[in-house]
């Protein structure tokens, strides 16, 4: 570097007003970000949960009746039920995802065949404020809430 | 906090001083505001949470159901509540169920004929129902129908015939019979100990010898709904419910409108949709149904129900049944029995016994589908036109109609 450079550099204020502005919209965007996500969160106890793939519902649960309910004919599901919980194994044509299904009020993928198996490290769905999502396979799991409508069905 | 924040101002400081180009400064920036708003501003970093409210016990699932408003104002009262319930399904578990070896009524089952067997008291009181409802029913709720239940395939059997020569033979099942004599099973306390002493009765089959076993899961089932009801009350919970198996529920008020009714429907069991409908708080019910656990051969029907004097699956067109009112233990173990009894027995036995609860059974005659029902008319709403109405109520009794 030349010494005409240097000195020119050492000249120059370390930030221009416009850095400044720049940074702080975006210093304040990540605020207001980081506000709405944790202060939004719904952290109530999971009702139910309903699995998607290929943005078609396929597989419900309600943790309320402890039943299940397959969505569409034409998903391929192996469903076994393991007494305080149901193995489900959904199959598309890019590969399989086996899901654990916790009665006590969990959810998890165990299991696929999809390169990065991102799906397999998400945190496991225990409230109503995380969803898990495979995207190469188009697997979608998100928790839907119960709601008492005073209507009981025996 | 405050030192990870001095270190990230003095990196800040730093990369100014060397003017490095910075999108260090603003993660480092953006990195303290985070770590501010995520460790300083909840109380003392806990964080008040309510516990799931479903629960799994005895082989099937469990619901406490309470009302948004309740659980967000009185977080650490209902956590209380729903670990109360949950420690007592792990003890009733503990005492009542027939596949956990460490269970008292396992080791009841598991002890030869004429065995006297320690029980705790939650095992000692369901038997001690069992036996007062056995009695009550002239012998149509007998839990120790044990083998047969399994024989055909039911009470976690793995697996159940798909034809008619699979079906148990009349020689096994006369077996079975001499088996579910559950009148003689003896109670009694001994310094503070609770006892059951089994029949001396055994059967070979096979060469191998059998001895009575029973089944309290039904009866369990409700009898956890109605220490449950008790702990809503302790709790002073207004509103809500629990619901055990789906087939017993305690119901506390509905908040949702100003009667606090919840709208309590009876399922079809031979279709869908919904047969009828009636107005309940602040009550127990339970139903038995054929159309749960069944099978079908040649056009006959095998249900988990068992008529407790021909030991096989009821034929008696009685398809369900719901009580509502009274202890949930009880009513579990009327509504099988109701079953069991058929048609013209059952009105007999509602008339004569359940005059104080309500009670209402789907019935097939083989032309129609028909209800028969002590509720009044007015307090229920007919829901299905494939049904019939068939009785009518006088005086608080069934008169069943042409």
């Amino acid at each position: 570097m030349s010494l005409k450079k240097v000195r020119q550099t050492k000249a120059d204020k370390g930030f221009k007003i416009w850095d400044l502005i720049v940074y702080g919209a975006i210093i304040a965007l990540a605020v207001v970000l980081f506000i709405i996500v944790f202060t939004t969160r719904d952290t109530s106890p999971l009702s139910g949960i309903r699995i998607y793939s290929k943005g078609a519902a396929v597989f419900e649960y309600s943790f309320e009746s402890g039943k299940y309910q397959k969505l569409s004919e034409a998903a391929d599901l192996e469903i076994s039920d393991e007494g305080d919980k149901l193995i489900i194994k959904i199959s598309c044509s890019e590969g399989y995802n086996v899901v654990e299904l916790g009665k006590s009020g969990y959810v998890k993928v165990t299991d696929a065949d999809c390169a990065n198996k991102d799906c397999v490290h998400m945190h496991d769905i225990v409230d109503n404020s995380s969803a898990i999502y495979c995207t190469p396979h188009g697997l979608r799991i998100v928790p839907y809430e119960f709601e008492d409508d005073g209507i009981i069905i025996m | 906090m405050f030192l990870f924040a001095f270190i990230l101002i003095k990196i800040y400081n730093i990369a100014m001083n060397k003017k490095i180009k910075s999108a260090c400064a603003v993660v480092s920036v953006i990195a303290a505001l985070s770590a501010a708003l995520s460790t300083g501003c909840k109380p003392d970093g806990v964080e008040i949470k309510l516990r799931s409210p479903y629960f799994f016990s005895m082989g099937t699932d469990a619901f406490c159901n309470l009302p948004k408003d309740v659980t967000e104002s009185r977080v650490e009262d209902c956590n209380d509540l729903l670990n109360e319930i949950e420690g007592l399904l792990l003890e009733l578990d503990y005492s009542l169920n027939t596949t956990n070896s460490n269970s008292y009524v396992y080791k009841f089952n598991a002890a030869g004929a004429g065995s006297i067997v320690e029980l705790d008291k939650a095992a000692y009181e369901v038997f001690a129902l069992a036996k007062s409802m056995y009695e009550l029913t002239d012998g149509y709720y007998n839990p120790s129908v044990y083998y047969s239940v399994q024989a055909y395939g039911f009470g976690g059997a793995p697996s159940h015939p798909t034809t008619a020569d699979e079906l148990p033979s009349d020689e096994i099942i006369e077996k079975y019979k001499a088996l579910s004599c559950f009148g003689e099973v003896r109670l009694f306390e001994e310094e503070g100990k609770y006892y059951a002493a089994k029949p001396e009765v055994s059967v070979q089959i096979d060469g191998v010898e059998y001895a009575m076993k029973v089944d309290m899961g039904g009866i369990g089932k409700g009898y956890a709904v109605d220490l449950v009801n008790e702990l809503l009350e302790e709790y002073d919970m207004e509103y809500g419910y629990f619901v055990f198996g789906g087939s017993s529920i305690a119901f506390k008020k509905f908040k949702g409108n100003d009667a606090g009714d919840y709208t309590l429907g009876l399922s079809n069991p031979r279709g869908s949709g919904n047969v009828l409908s009636t107005s309940v708080q602040n009550l127990c019910t339970s139903t038995s149904g054929d159309n749960v656990q069944y099978y079908m051969i040649d056009d006959v029907r095998y249900s988990h129900v068992m008529d407790p004097f021909t030991c096989k699956p009821i034929q008696t067109g009685v398809m369900s049944a719901l009580i509502v009112g009274g202890s949930a233990a009880e009513n579990d173990a009327l509504s099988t029995s109701i079953m069991a009894m058929g048609k013209e027995r059952a009105v007999e036995f509602i008339n004569e016994k359940l005059s104080e609860r309500k009670v209402v059974f789907l019935y097939d005659s083989g032309e129609g589908y028909q209800i028969v029902t002590n509720l009044a008319e007015g307090n229920y709403k007919l829901l299905s036109e494939d049904y019939t109405v068939i009785s009518e109520v006088k005086d608080g009794k069934i008169v069943l109609g042409n």
